[in-house]
């Protein structure tokens, strides 16, 4: 247990503290992009998705859209993010032991 | 993706995702999910869905079961923190029936006593079968130790002891708060004229008037991180790592949702299932997610650790 949860502080802090090299970045948006384009070939999905976002923000961005956000990541900015969101101390656990 | 969109005098958003497919999808999709629940209503989103089935005022039960199924169609729903979804998906020269069921069920559903009682039963039966799959319910529980006292930490299902009070008229107390046609969209994916689809929905809804209606929700409180250890008679241990996350609104969730995929997205490459699985086989499984709700979020990171022998002596 201990084992596990050493190693996913440490992956966390990696990515709190290491910047993405411009290749790192560049696959990582590549594998993205695909999975959301393979997941896209669903239209029960599509269809519920388009519902979610019409009621709630009165507007469907298409997976370009999406694919443009994606593209337009930079290695600073996911990095200001990471130590936002995996910051140790703002972290909870729950155990079932 | 091109879409069309149209709002009824009523007050009712209409949108459609043209498609060249020969099925279509079509429904309602309600601002109204668990979090919207007062406090003695706990499970009532759910339940509305599940008794949605149940009768109408023109309808039994085995008639609204039948009337898609009989053209080899389906009807289908679900409920979650911030909406319940009703939806059909059929052949699409089948349209205008999946249209005026659904705004019957939506809108006409009268909720008899009699079927209550025999669903309380059946979401009763699915509580039970949630508490035995501890790896589901930790991500309920997770949710709940997140946003501590605040309705976005409920279960969805609620409580037997709430469920077994539930009548007609607080069923029909909470349809008639958020069921409202400027409280929804109807959806429509399929290869169908706009124009007929408009033409359809409003007709079906001739009997459903405009009401101002838009839900309002209080955001959760301050987080203040919290630990804990629940003892569970299971062999396996389930552990859930995260915090708040951004709402579906902010600027910085793409980055976010970036950085979860690589960290325990779906694909065996992830940073952790590379780290944990792969070179130290330490977990059957783990993944990270990202839920993004309208006013905050939830990241969170599952392991299922591998308990070796001499750890069960």
């Amino acid at each position: 247990m201990d084992a596990c949860l050493n190693l996913t502080y440490k992956e966390l802090k990696h990515l709190r503290d290491v910047k993405m090299t411009a290749l790192q970045l560049n696959a990582a948006k590549k594998q993205l992009i695909g999975q959301i384009g393979v997941a896209s070939d669903n239209n029960e999905n599509n269809a519920l998705d388009m519902a979610k976002s019409f009621l709630h923000y009165n507007k469907f961005d298409s997976p370009e859209a999406l694919f443009h956000r994606i593209e337009s990541l930079t290695a600073e900015g996911l990095l200001e993010v990471a130590n936002e969101m995996f910051a140790e101390e703002m972290l909870s656990t729950l155990i079932y032991r | 993706m091109h879409y069309n969109q149209h709002t009824l005098p009523n007050g009712l958003r209409i949108i459609h995702a043209p498609s060249l497919s020969k099925v279509a999808y079509c429904g309602y999709a309600v601002d109204a999910g668990t979090r919207d629940e007062q406090e003695n209503e706990q499970g009532m989103a759910h339940f509305v869905e599940h008794l949605s089935f149940k009768g109408t005022e023109k309808r039994k039960a085995w008639h609204i079961i039948n009337r898609m199924e009989n053209v080899g169609g389906d009807l289908n729903a679900y409920t979650n923190k911030e909406e319940t979804v009703i939806y059909s998906a059929f052949l699409t020269e089948h349209f205008p029936r999946a249209v005026e069921l659904l705004t019957d069920i939506v809108f006409h559903s009268t909720f008899p006593q009699r079927e209550i009682d025999k669903e309380v039963e059946v979401v009763i039966d699915e509580i039970k079968l949630y508490d035995d799959t501890p790896s589901e319910l930790i991500f309920d529980d997770f949710e709940d130790l997140i946003f501590k006292n605040h309705p976005l930490g409920r279960n969805i299902l609620g409580k037997p002891e709430q469920l077994r009070n539930f009548t007609t008229a607080d069923v029909l107390n909470f349809t008639s708060r958020y069921y409202h046609p400027t409280n929804m969209v109807f959806f429509v994916l399929g290869n169908l004229d706009f124009k007929k689809v408009v033409r359809l929905v409003e007709k079906s809804m001739h009997d459903v008037l405009f009401s101002e209606y838009k839900t309002i929700r209080n955001s959760p409180p301050a987080y203040i991180p919290e630990h804990l250890v629940v003892p569970k008679d299971t062999n396996q241990a389930h552990v859930m790592i995260g915090g708040r996350g951004y709402d579906a609104y902010s600027e910085k969730r793409t980055a976010l949702y970036f950085l979860n995929n690589i960290l325990g997205g779906p694909g065996m490459n992830s940073k952790l299932n590379v780290s944990l699985r792969e070179r130290k086989a330490l977990v059957y499984s783990v993944e990270s997610n990202l839920t993004s709700y309208t006013d905050t979020g939830v990241f969170c990171i599952y392991l299922e650790p591998i308990l070796k022998m001499w750890m069960l002596v």
